[in-house]
């Protein structure tokens, strides 16, 4: 397994190149990068700016693992306004035009956003026939989609049996399951929705989760690897059993406070040792 | 729901040999009067997912229904008495005049306004054409579902006619002031639904739409149409 890291840890005063350094000294293979978060990949970002982005990415030694977004949460797919569906359709198709660009053949998404005003049935159905839209682009340009498990913020395919009911209806080798182990919190476990989805995980989110403090309250439910409620053996024997021998991307919600460089040298020893099995 | 002798033999005959769903084709010859006609205005409907709530919900109400474009419309209204337009945004004087004329002789519309989700300019025009043709006033958009409210919203529609229901809201609506006409509809004390005899028929409209909710599989949205459609002699 290859270990990444998101260029949304990236400080904003340390710029891309620094950060990449950074990055690979700390031991990463790889950088997920976040369309929407960084001045560097935006929306408006040409195709020649994605190649100079990648160029840089290989000159500091490592490649691209995915291609994320931010822009999910504001311009869902499963909006009910139509404009919003657009905008969320041109965001997800930059994702997977600039996928190939970028050397890399998975995606991820945050398909479907339930609210108090758009009703679950509305978002499940809306969110199967866009995701099947888009995976016909995705087929042509050889992306793999990649639908997050945000299970609490999206209040939307709660349980691993669910999400596999959705996949199903979605019916495309072109899209799977970005799973994170972090987002299930006290709904489940980890390495049930791993077995469960096996050959359909696009990529492996990491990071740990506090399951007692919910998202009720102001405090992050989310920490950094070993120090919340993950089984991280039982994981790592999942990973396995299903053969997931792909990339396992570090997704820290909350920075260090201080010596905010030692999070990359510690996250990435930590997933070091999740790999080698010194649990 | 009562069977009627017109929708044994529609539902007899189409369910035998037809396809639910005629799509822009022309008039089939020989084909039993439809349960009713849906519109597609194409391009000026703002939502399409309401066009598919309406076309998939028919057969399950017991309800024959073929969908074809405003070119076809002069030929079908000499052949049905009730139509159905989803998520309108944009009509032109020449098809409300035909509407009009349609139900002058006893056809019955149900008309939904996709104007909610309309340009400034287009829901300018479309209001001064309504309230021409219609005596029909539409109050601008409202956004139901606002942070800036001190309440949290009570996400139905309530339906007062032909039967009492509640369905979900779709987050705008375009209210209507209309002393002419009867409130069959309405949201947070605003009108949202408004029916009126004209001559031999009716014309009911919504101006929060219905279709999506049709489309999302809304029970109530769906037994609350086949009470127009069966109230319409459909």
């Amino acid at each position: 397994m290859k270990k990444s890291i998101g260029d949304n840890m990236i400080l904003k005063d340390w710029g891309l190149e620094k950060g990449l350094d950074l990055i690979k000294k700390a031991g990463f293979d790889g950088v997920e990068l976040w369309l929407g978060a960084n001045p560097w990949f935006q929306l408006s970002t040409t195709d020649g700016q994605v190649i100079e982005l990648l160029r840089k990415v290989e000159s500091a030694g490592l490649v691209v693992s995915n291609v994320s977004n931010t822009l999910d949460w504001d311009y869902p797919i499963s909006s009910r306004d139509p404009k919003v569906r657009e905008r969320a359709f041109q965001h997800i198709g930059r994702q997977i035009e600039v996928a190939p660009l970028l050397k890399t053949d998975a995606i991820l998404v945050v398909a479907g956003l339930v609210t108090e005003e758009v009703p679950y049935n509305e978002v499940y159905a809306r969110t199967v026939d866009g995701i099947k839209m888009l995976a016909e682009k995705a087929a042509r340009a050889k992306v793999k989609i990649g639908c997050e498990n945000c299970n609490s913020e999206q209040r939307f395919l709660h349980s691993p049996r669910e999400f596999w009911q959705f996949l199903n209806d979605v019916n495309s080798p072109h899209v799977g399951i970005h799973l994170d182990v972090g987002n299930i919190h006290d709904t489940g476990f980890a390495e049930q929705w791993i077995e469960i989805h096996g050959p359909r995980i696009t990529r492996v989110h990491l990071k740990d989760v506090l399951k007692h403090r919910g998202r009720c309250g102001n405090e992050s439910v989310y920490t950094n690897l070993f120090l919340g409620d993950n089984n991280w053996p039982a994981i790592r024997a999942a990973l396995q059993k299903v053969n997931y021998d792909g990339w396992l991307i570090a997704e820290m919600e909350g920075r260090y406070k201080y010596a905010q460089d030692q999070q990359f040298y510690d996250t990435s020893a930590a997933i070091d040792r999740l790999i080698s099995g010194r649990l | 729901m009562e069977m009627t002798r017109r929708k044994f033999v529609v539902l007899g005959s189409s369910a035998a040999l037809l396809p639910l769903d005629f799509r822009f084709s022309s008039v089939p010859q020989g084909l039993s009067t439809p349960g009713y006609v849906i519109l597609d205005l194409g391009e000026q409907c703002g939502l399409p997912e309401s066009l598919s709530g309406y076309r998939g919900c028919s057969a399950g109400l017991g309800f024959h229904s073929v969908t074809f474009s405003v070119e076809a419309l002069p030929k079908l209204l000499e052949q049905t008495r009730q139509v159905v337009i989803p998520g309108a945004v944009s009509m032109d004087d020449m098809l409300t005049r035909q509407l009009l004329g349609f139900v002058e002789n006893g056809g019955s519309v149900l008309l939904e306004l996709g104007l909610a989700f309309a340009e400034a300019t287009i829901l300018s025009a479309q209001r001064r054409l309504f309230k021409s043709r219609f005596d029909l006033s539409i109050e601008p958009p409202v956004q139901l579902w606002s942070t800036a409210l001190p309440y949290r919203c009570v996400p139905y529609v309530d339906y007062l006619w032909p039967k009492a229901t509640k369905v979900r809201d779709f987050s705008r609506v375009v209210p209507f002031s209309a002393p002419g006409w009867e409130k069959i509809a309405q949201v947070q004390d605003m009108t949202v639904g408004v029916r009126r005899k004209m001559g031999r028929g009716s014309m009911t409209v919504l101006g929060s739409p219905l279709g999506p909710a049709l489309w999302a599989g809304d029970q109530q949205a769906r037994q609350w149409l086949g009470a127009v459609l069966t109230a319409a002699g459909a």
